[in-house]
């Protein structure tokens, strides 16, 4: 007969319970997610020792992605700079609100953090998988800005070094160059204790050349990459202006009116321009993210039509995806994959942001139909992998075209990024 | 002693091994179902478990072991098909209906099938039973859950652990 699982419960040593950790790890990679990891966690010493494990939650955090639980406004302007929550009924809303608790998304943890002039101000430049770079600085054009990577969620921080003026070449007088920092993703291998193994790019550019510098939190060392010139042909008139996306494992800046994008391939740290062909390609004309399709090894773009003529009818998000093995020589063709209509009907929407397999969306009334006094600014996700489109939360401003989203479960059943 | 191919008109006879149980229960088997186990592969390559001789299993009693050989023995013509990628659809909706049907089972006989199925390397039994243990889980608030998987009731230290826990995750409840 078997023994009833008593004993399992007590925290007695492993050995001694019925279902070893090994086994309660089988199952609990078999939930389907965080929601019933929590729950399971809360049941017994046990099941709280084995799910809040670290080597066990990087594999379950692996198979089950986070949930985007809101977003920050990188140009926050004259307001907080700050997680903005998912609010209810969006299923998200309870974990986004015990991870806006649990961290601190005003990143007042940082160094000097209280300072308020413009030039010690810290101002963030980019986010990837749960990491923060922020920089200050800078406003005079031969100087690097100082950079920070940090976890709101843990309040943790690293400084990053000052560029050693060693590595940098000469750089022609050009007018103002423009910083460009931003996070890479980490190195390949990323067994059990390198979780800091971030890497930061950073790129300098004037209108016709780029420079751009590597930081490698395993070697905690900068190195100069890379230069690329635009000369002569300055196939892209103003780089400076470009938006960056990654998808493809590739780094893309596109600008609406260009006719090429610039390509990063991070691991080689190679440059290549690529020529968007006139109407088989990227429209020119009209303002796209670059995103992941669905499909392994394809690239896709998103892009909002509107209604055209007809007033108060819906506007559509359009995806389009084509192969990503392009060479740059051979013909491609973007192929639309789905056309999906936006929820209200009357609305302007707008794409703020593309990270971690989601788009997010902003969508107001138009100018005609909404009172100036009462602005509902209405903001979506859009699961790029199921294609769900979900309400996030509903803001009485503005958001800026500058967002990113955040994705995590609270705290114990996330991991720390530093 | 083995008598392979002794031309006794029964040719095709599969091998067959005896599996010994730790309440001293014989079971014969074919070797092809029995080797679904990692754990008794090697010792069935090398010839064990046949004629007299059988494999003893301490950590398994003979209503465990029973219902582990029913499994093996439904699923070693398709592990024999290497996976069964050319198993036909109806094939394959048998064994599923049959996989649905051999866990619904008192939860006792659960944790001992678990514990067998870990003991002897059975890859396939092994994800089947986690699975089914994930699905008594899923939805469930911690009490339930408890309940569901025969914990007894929590002292009051534990009540007051789960309390606790319960409420640093409580974004998991609404």
């Amino acid at each position: 007969m078997a023994s009833p699982p008593a004993s399992r419960c007590d925290g007695a040593p492993a050995e001694q319970t019925l279902l070893s950790d090994e086994i309660l790890e089988d199952i609990f990679l078999l939930l389907e997610s965080g929601y019933d990891l929590a729950r399971a966690s809360a049941t017994c010493r046990a099941f709280r020792r084995v799910a809040t494990g670290r080597r066990f939650l990087r594999r379950f955090l692996s198979l089950h992605p986070p949930p985007i639980v809101g977003f920050i406004d990188f140009q926050f302007g004259g307001r907080l700079l700050t997680l903005t929550p998912a609010e209810p009924p969006h299923r998200s809303a309870p974990a986004a609100r015990a991870v806006a608790q649990a961290g601190d998304f005003t990143f007042s943890f940082l160094p000097g953090a209280s300072e308020h002039h413009p030039n010690k101000r810290w101002l963030p430049c980019d986010a990837r998988d749960g990491r923060f770079l922020l920089s200050r600085g800078g406003n005079d054009a031969t100087t690097f800005l100082e950079l920070v990577v940090c976890d709101p969620l843990y309040r943790r921080y690293v400084q990053i070094p000052p560029i050693p003026r060693d590595l940098v070449p000469r750089m022609p007088s050009c007018g103002e160059l423009k910083s460009e920092p931003f996070l890479a993703p980490a190195e390949e291998v990323e067994s059990d204790e390198d979780s800091q193994h971030f890497r930061v790019i950073y790129n300098w550019l004037s209108d016709y050349k780029l420079v751009s510098f590597v930081f490698s939190a395993a070697t905690g060392k900068w190195r100069c990459a890379t230069i690329f010139s635009f000369l002569p042909a300055r196939l892209i008139r103003q780089p400076k202006k470009f938006k960056r996306y990654y998808a493809c494992n590739c780094f893309i800046w596109v600008r609406m009116g260009e006719g090429y994008m610039l390509m990063l391939n991070p691991r080689e740290m190679k440059f290549s321009l690529v020529e968007l062909r006139h109407r088989t390609d990227l429209p020119r004309d009209q303002v796209v993210a670059i995103i992941d399709h669905a499909a392994e090894d394809r690239l896709g773009f998103a892009t909002i039509v509107y209604p055209g003529q007809a007033l108060y009818s819906r506007c559509r998000l359009d995806l389009y995806s084509r192969t990503c093995q392009n060479n740059g020589v051979t013909e491609v063709e973007w192929q639309r994959d789905n056309s999906i209509p936006l929820p209200e009907p009357d609305y302007c929407y707008g794409i703020i942001g593309a990270a971690e397999g989601y788009l997010l969306l902003k969508g107001y009334l138009s100018a005609l139909t909404q009172k100036q006094c009462e602005v509902q600014v209405q903001h979506l996700t859009v699961d790029l992998k199921t294609l769900l489109v979900e309400k996030l939360c509903t803001l009485n401003s503005y958001t800026s075209s500058d967002v990113h989203p955040y994705a995590s479960f609270p705290p114990p059943l996330s991991l720390p990024r530093l | 002693m083995a008598a392979p191919e002794s031309g006794d008109g029964n040719n095709g006879a599969a091998r067959m091994v005896t599996l010994i149980s730790s309440d001293n229960t014989r079971f014969e088997v074919e070797a092809a179902a029995a080797s679904l186990s990692q754990t008794l592969q090697l010792t069935i390559l090398d010839g064990g478990g046949g004629g007299g001789d059988g494999i003893p299993l301490p950590n398994v009693d003979s209503a465990t072991l029973s219902k582990v050989l029913e499994y093996c023995i439904k699923h070693a013509p398709a592990a024999a098909n290497g996976g069964a990628p050319n198993a036909t659809a109806v094939d394959r909706a048998e064994l599923e209906r049959f996989d649905n049907e051999f866990v619904n089972i008192d939860q006792s006989v659960l944790y001992s099938l678990i514990m067998a199925a870990h003991n002897l390397e059975i890859e396939g039994l092994q994800s089947l039973v986690a699975k089914k243990v994930a699905d008594m889980i899923k939805g469930k608030s911690p009490m339930e859950i408890r309940r569901t998987l025969g914990f007894p009731d929590p002292t009051p230290e534990e009540q007051a652990e789960m309390n606790a826990h319960m409420l640093e995750y409580g974004w998991a409840y609404e």
